[in-house]
């Protein structure tokens, strides 16, 4: 514990480091960002985002500082089952590519997920998933708020609240600044950064512990971490995997990048970007087993990563882990605040408070909303309420109730309206009943299963006719023409 | 039943490996992009 204290950064040094980063960011989204334009290339970089920069972002926004922080607590606390659970994340970025090239096609001018569940499914449906999805979206920032306040006191002793307040502050400015092409632009050079810091830190603790003894220590002292039958883990794999895929298809941060990646793009970017990132949590993970070989206390699970690095490579270590841990969580709040604002402005501004607002009006409401997203977030981190798996797993029980009705709208024309709106509210309260009675690992499983009964049996009994033209409806011009605004958001107002 | 320390090395170092390839493939892949004019 001794050698882990004094391997902390000196907090002066983690001032400049966080203000040298800070600057690099805010400078390199006001550049990437600089040629927005209107307002859907604020919202969607001008629907021509290519391949290199759409793998890049899919995977930069999925490596987020859960990957880096929360693996490594998995693993401490589920084994090699943990780190390979959290690993079938990857599974929902492969399923979202065909899912992406459908996407484009039916909704060559579509802005938001909200669009396509009004259109697709009617108001009743939309309201309740825009509840799940707002509630989703702000637990994912809350859950990256806090990671970075709770980084940087770890490792430089900076107290929580300021570092989470810089790292919201700043990625609140540059998307502020340049819209979903900071975004974008910025999440090539963090993937980068990720990438090599966490593959630098994986070859240097297998260097330094060694498999033999790594193996050896963990099994004398922490047995059930090697245990492939761990049945907790091993619900936890399955869970993890349902719950990747409900975040990934119903969240508007995939879906906004469906509609920003240029034709063609979208299949082979979630499909690299998800074969890319099934390494990086076991990557990022197996550290934590050499927690026992190391003789480290840990105090808080969630900080198992930057105490391994920091007792392994010392100061060099600490900054390393910082640099990295900096870059996933910008990388993915930037994102998200991007889509979260995009599906508040559209579906809640325009869609419920504003249905004659302007395009002029839509494009200054835009930078508003992302800045007042921001304050919400910080004022939410605050408080530290929980820890960051906890808080992650929380919100599986309602992302996985969106799995089915998604799934289905996009491909099957008669899958019920009514089933839709039921499946997302059944399958969400029985995934919380779960949570709470069984624990964690089967929320997401309870409610995609209820979730999926439920869509099936009402399809059954109350089909749908759904004209799949309808979709097109959404369209706009594309590319840097202006659209008209009584086409961006759908002349007839929020009911189909 | 017990993970062995082959299986621990085999996993470790498979999962490595290929996340060292991850940033070179993005360079390329953005090198390419650019020369043909679509990376934005």
């Amino acid at each position: 514990m001794n050698e882990v204290q004094s391997a902390i950064l000196d907090p002066n040094v983690g001032w400049v480091i966080l203000a040298a980063f800070s600057v690099l960011w805010v400078a390199l989204g006001w550049w990437f960002g600089r040629d927005s334009g209107d307002v859907e290339g604020f919202m969607l970089a001008g629907r021509r985002v290519g391949l290199a920069l759409g793998v890049a972002t899919a995977m930069a926004t999925w490596v987020t500082s859960n990957t880096t922080m929360a693996a490594p607590q998995l693993a401490l606390q589920l084994g090699i089952w943990g780190m390979i659970g959290y690993s079938l994340g990857a599974v929902g970025l492969i399923l979202f590519a065909p899912l992406a090239r459908r996407i484009r096609d039916l909704m060559p001018g579509g802005f938001t997920s909200g669009d396509f569940v009004r259109v697709r499914y009617g108001t009743t449906a939309w309201r309740i998933f825009l509840a799940i999805s707002l509630f989703y979206a702000l637990g994912w920032l809350i859950s990256m708020g806090t990671a970075g306040g709770v980084l940087i006191h770890a490792l430089t002793g900076i107290e929580y609240r300021w570092g989470m307040s810089v790292i919201v502050g700043i990625c609140v400015l540059y998307t502020v600044l340049g819209g979903l092409r900071a975004v974008i632009g910025t999440d090539f050079i963090q993937t980068v950064i990720i990438l090599v810091g966490v593959v630098v830190l994986a070859w240097l603790a297998i260097d330094a512990v060694g498999f033999e003894k790594m193996h050896a220590v963990t099994l004398a002292e922490r047995p059930a971490l090697l245990n492939l039958l761990f049945p907790a883990a091993i619900m936890f794999l399955f869970n993890n995997l349902l719950f990747g895929v409900g975040e990934i298809f119903h969240s508007n941060v995939w879906w906004s990048r469906a509609f920003a990646f240029r034709e063609g793009v979208g299949m082979p970017a979630y499909l690299i970007a998800g074969a890319l990132w099934v390494p990086v949590p076991i990557v990022a993970g197996f550290v934590a087993l050499t927690v026992p070989a190391l003789h480290l206390n840990v105090p808080s699970a969630d900080m198992v990563g930057p105490m391994v690095a920091a007792h392994l490579l010392g100061q060099n270590g600490a900054i390393l882990v910082f640099i990295v841990v900096f870059a996933a969580l910008a990388s993915s709040l930037d994102s998200l605040l991007a889509a979260t604002s995009d599906l508040v402005l559209t579906d809640l501004y325009k869609g419920h408070l504003r249905p004659d607002a302007t395009d002029e009006d839509l494009q200054r409401m835009a930078r508003w909303i992302v800045l007042g997203l921001g304050l919400a977030t910080w004022a939410l981190c605050l408080p530290r309420v929980a820890t960051l798996a906890a808080l992650l797993h929380f919100t599986g029980a309602f992302v996985a109730s969106t799995i089915w009705p998604i799934a289905t709208g996009l491909y099957w024309r008669r899958a019920s309206s009514s089933g839709a709106a039921a499946a997302m509210v059944l399958g969400t309260l029985s995934g919380l009943a779960a949570y709470w009675s069984i624990g964690f690992y089967v929320a997401a499983l309870v409610s995609a299963a209820v979730s999926m009964v439920t869509v099936l049996v009402m399809t059954r009994l109350r089909p749908d006719d759904f004209e799949w033209k309808d979709l097109e409806t959404l369209s706009v011009p594309t590319g840097l023409v202006k659209p008209a605004p009584a086409n961006v958001f759908m002349d007839e107002g929020v009911s189909r | 039943m017990t993970a062995s320390v082959r299986f621990l090395e085999i996993l470790v170092t498979a999962a490595t490996g290929l996340a060292t390839l991850a940033p070179i493939l993005l360079i390329v892949l953005w090198v390419r992009d650019a020369r043909g004019g679509r990376l934005w």
